[in-house]
């Protein structure tokens, strides 16, 4: 089984370390969205539980109506015109271009795909988590994180991951019920 | 979620129960139910547990609203002890709120849960007066009897509330019966609600006698403290005194099990003390762990000032274990008649050379001045798990508390005095 632990408060961290560690324990993976990587430092997730930022995967987001003519059309194109021993060229010419003309027209795109927090949220959240994970159950980790999943349930559910507030409903036996 | 109900189903509504967050919570309770479901139809658990906030307000609404629509599809049973289902519904909540608002919100967070509808089961047994308690009264159907139990130490700040106090009335009140799991606690509420004390009556939680020790103690080496790290269960004094019992017998250990405000303090006069080495912080463990750690140990100390019951000190008994306990309240009553059997009581006092002379004393007169196995058969028969379930389910189905078959008066008379012990 593949958990993804939402946990952006990072409140409720003994409950996500002990459940996280029971998915790898039985076989499964397990990554923990998180809002603050420092947030765990005193009680860090489990050997083989991954923490993903999720402001710093929201700050990475373009969509592809602008990653792919403003970024990766002219490094194609620096690549192809400045093959082998100018390649050193090309990629001074393609930081200059990223400095002087790619970056300052992202930044005033964003203001228009920027504009909806929640919409980056779920692009970001279905591309580079749900379906790179190929998650199956989503864990609502503390009360920080209602928000945040409520607003990702249609996307949890079209990436064909199931909601939970625990991992114990997937568990044959009940480990904190004693089952 | 209407589903017909059968006539011996069961609904338990706690809001405490062992969790992920805290694996020890309400283990008392998890109890209650393997004790109790055996006997019963269906039973299910309805665990409100508390998800704290300290976000603005307008942050704890949009999260709460977020709730509203995640419980529908996040919401889900879970097997629980002794064939049970769980519900673990989670209540976000505030820090400022009184127990009042506590309950009240528990209550309608369980209604979200069960999305309006009643709980099926025609008996609800509620943990702790308001927030299982209300809860329970405010989600039962119409007809159902709804029987509560209060567990709580902290008993006196929710009287202390004006709003909390008089909805705690209105749950005595309201309840086909109230049980307390120690005569302290009933004594508390007889004062407070003099017009319903008859209504109170004592049943203990139960405790397992099911797992003996492979062997007997011999020497009272080891000792164990199974309890939080605050003030109030006498931590401070325990290690001193232990640390005098030590320089008098370098084999003593002392292992102290459980979390606190005073966990690093305590660490630090242990060093101060030069027992550092000597000593063991396992921090909060698991109750089956504890239990474990009970076998494996020789001299249960609990130097607490106040104790409605004192869980740990009938569990060490359980567990072959000899017990040096102050008369804290509830262990006088629990230990009646078999004190001597089982150990050594001696008086609170924050003075540690109250402890060294309990535990000279008892060590002087161990083991031929004990009879563990005698006082391990008196408390099964007052706090084992099959007099406890009868107990309650005398009330719960008093047209046939085991199951179809019909008590004598003999029966039920002997089960009266047990419930009353």
């Amino acid at each position: 089984m593949n958990v993804l632990f939402v946990a952006l408060g990072a409140t409720r961290r003994p409950a996500v370390v002990r459940e996280s560690a029971r998915v790898v324990a039985d076989g499964g993976e397990a990554a923990v969205l998180v809002g603050a990587a420092s947030a765990w430092a005193r009680e860090p997730l489990p050997d083989g539980v991954d923490a993903v930022e999720l402001p710093a995967l929201e700050r990475r987001y373009r969509p592809a109506a602008v990653r792919i003519p403003l970024y990766r059309v002219p490094r194609l194109l620096v690549r192809v015109c400045l093959p082998g021993p100018l390649r050193g060229l090309g990629n001074r010419i393609d930081a200059a271009y990223r400095r002087r003309v790619a970056r300052p027209v992202d930044r005033l795109l964003a203001r228009a795909y920027r504009r909806d927090p929640a919409a980056v949220r779920r692009r970001v959240v279905e591309r580079e988590v749900l379906r790179r994970r190929s998650v199956d159950l989503v864990v609502v980790g503390d009360p920080q994180s209602l928000v945040a999943a409520s607003e990702l349930a249609d996307v949890i559910a079209g990436a064909g991951a199931r909601l939970a507030y625990s991992i114990a409903h997937e568990r044959p036996q009940a480990g904190y019920a004693g089952g | 979620m209407t589903e017909r109900a059968g006539d011996r189903d069961v609904a338990v509504v706690t809001p405490w129960y062992p969790n992920p967050q805290q694996e020890w919570a309400g283990s008392f309770v998890e109890a209650m139910v393997g004790a109790t479901a055996p006997g019963c139809g269906d039973v299910t658990v309805y665990h409100t547990e508390a998800w704290l906030m300290r976000q603005p307000p307008e942050e704890v609404e949009a999260a709460r609203a977020a709730h509203r629509r995640l419980l529908p599809v996040a919401l889900h049973a879970q097997p629980a002890v002794a064939g049970a289902r769980l519900l673990r519904v989670p209540v976000p909540t505030v820090p400022e709120y009184t127990f009042a608002d506590l309950a009240r919100e528990h209550a309608a967070w369980l209604r979200e849960a069960l999305r309006g509808e009643p709980i099926p089961a025609p008996v609800v047994h509620a943990h702790v007066g308001l927030r299982g308690g209300w809860t329970a009264l405010e989600n039962a159907r119409p007809d159902a009897r709804v029987f509560v139990t209060e567990h709580a130490s902290f008993l006196d700040k929710v009287l202390e509330q004006p709003d909390s106090r008089e909805l705690y009335e209105q749950v005595l009140d309201r309840c086909d019966g109230f049980f307390v799991v120690t005569d302290v606690l009933r004594d508390r509420l007889a004062e407070a609600f003099p017009a319903l004390a008859g209504k109170i009556r004592p049943i203990s939680n139960p405790i397992s006698f099911d797992t003996p020790r492979p062997r007997p103690v011999t020497e009272l080496r080891r000792w164990l403290y199974v309890g939080t790290l605050v003030e109030r269960k006498g931590v401070g004094p325990l290690l001193e005194a232990f640390a005098a019992c030590r320089a008098e017998d370098p084999g003593l250990t002392l292992t102290m099990a459980g979390t606190g405000a005073l966990a690093g303090p305590l660490a630090e006069r242990a060093a101060e003390l030069g027992v550092d080495g000597a000593v063991t912080f396992l921090g909060a463990v698991p109750p089956d762990r504890a239990a474990r750690l009970m076998r494996e140990h020789d001299l249960l100390v609990h130097a607490a000032r106040y104790e409605t019951f004192g869980v740990t000190i009938i569990e060490a008994v359980a567990a072959g274990m000899p017990v040096l306990v102050t008369r804290c309240g509830g262990p006088e009553r629990t230990l009646a008649g078999v004190a001597d059997a089982v150990g050594e009581m001696i008086d609170v006092d924050d003075d540690p050379a109250v402890i060294v002379a309990g535990y000279r004393r008892l060590r002087d007169r161990f083991p031929d001045g004990l009879d563990l196995p005698r006082g391990r058969d008196v408390l099964d028969g007052r706090f084992g798990y099959r007099t406890v379930a009868e107990a309650h389910h005398r009330h719960w189905f008093p047209d046939g508390a085991a199951d179809g078959a019909t008590e004598s008066d003999t029966d039920t008379e002997a089960a009266e005095e047990r419930e009353v012990a």
